[in-house]
């Protein structure tokens, strides 16, 4: 088959988020979290349109990456910013930055520069 | 978005002044919150430097806050929308505060009425160019939110980007400038 050209494909968009939270959360955890988050705020269509999926977590340094697409990236964000608990404990997920490639996101640990 | 200067003026935790700025934004002020359910309750002044916000889900009680200079902004829980008080609101240039911290304490069927009447009170701020200042109106450091966060959110509810910037860059730095805080 031949590859879709890039014109054509789903243009992606990956968010680098850290958990804060009083509980240790293991990545099925956290993945839960995510899209629960994002299936209730969004719902089945909204959620199909954007396109989650979760790409990694880290439990040492807290930070993992979500990816979405492109168009519904600020609702992703929105339902991301919505998380308040954790195994039944209060949390939050902090998003630190957004980028079209996973190779910036994993090559920038440290905060944008302002 | 570095570039502008945010600043949370809806904070109900005073611990959290010094977190937001942790968070980005320039500077974070815990206002007095006056819950008022009649026009009589209305009399308490803040102090000097102090910003005072009225939480009241009786719309006469927020027309008479409206024509009070001493008050900074507006609350109405229930998001009423009421057409009357939004176009007063804009002619005395009070804006209405819009808590992410309400949606993180709601849940289910409760969390999407209250989205939708937010985003019906937005629809009609930007209809009668009602100000808005958009907070986190965080009670503990996991209801605060970044800028960018809030303006996702905020987003979410039908604000434009450039709008829901300007709620949180200079609407509140004209409130904390009128009281000296900046």
């Amino acid at each position: 088959m031949p590859p879709i050209p890039p014109t054509l494909r789903e243009k992606r968009r990956y968010i680098h988020f850290q958990v804060v939270s009083e509980a240790d959360a293991s990545e099925s955890d956290v993945k839960h979290a995510a899209y629960n988050s994002i299936i209730s705020f969004l719902g089945e269509y909204g959620s199909a349109k954007a396109n989650p999926k979760f790409i990694e977590y880290d439990p040492k340094t807290r930070k993992g990456i979500v990816k979405c697409t492109h168009t519904e990236l600020e609702l992703v964000k929105a339902a991301l910013a919505l998380v308040s608990e954790l195994n039944n404990k209060p949390a939050c997920f902090r998003l630190l930055r957004v980028s079209g490639t996973l190779k910036t996101i994993r090559g920038r640990s440290a905060p944008r520069k302002k | 978005m570095s570039e502008m200067k945010y600043f949370e003026a809806s904070l109900r935790f005073p611990l959290g002044e010094k977190e937001a700025g942790e968070l980005g934004f320039s500077k974070a002020v815990s206002p007095i919150f006056l819950e008022a359910s009649k026009p009589s309750e209305l009399k308490k002044k803040p102090k000097k430097g102090e910003l005072l916000c009225v939480v009241s889900s009786d719309n006469e009680t927020l027309r008479q806050a409206c024509r009070k200079p001493y008050i900074s902004f507006l609350l109405d829980p229930s998001f009423s929308g009421d057409v009357g008080l939004l176009k007063l609101a804009a002619e005395k240039n009070k804006p209405f505060l819009l808590p992410t911290s309400l949606v993180l304490e709601s849940r289910g069927m409760r969390r999407a009425m209250l989205l939708s009447r937010m985003r019906f009170f937005v629809h009609l701020c930007t209809a009668f160019k009602t100000p808005l200042l958009l907070g986190s109106g965080a009670k503990n450091e996991f209801q605060l939110k970044t800028p960018r966060e809030l303006v996702a959110i905020a987003s979410a509810l039908g604000l434009e980007h450039e709008r829901a910037k300007f709620a949180l860059s200079e609407q509140p730095a004209a409130l904390l400038g009128e009281k000296g805080l900046i």
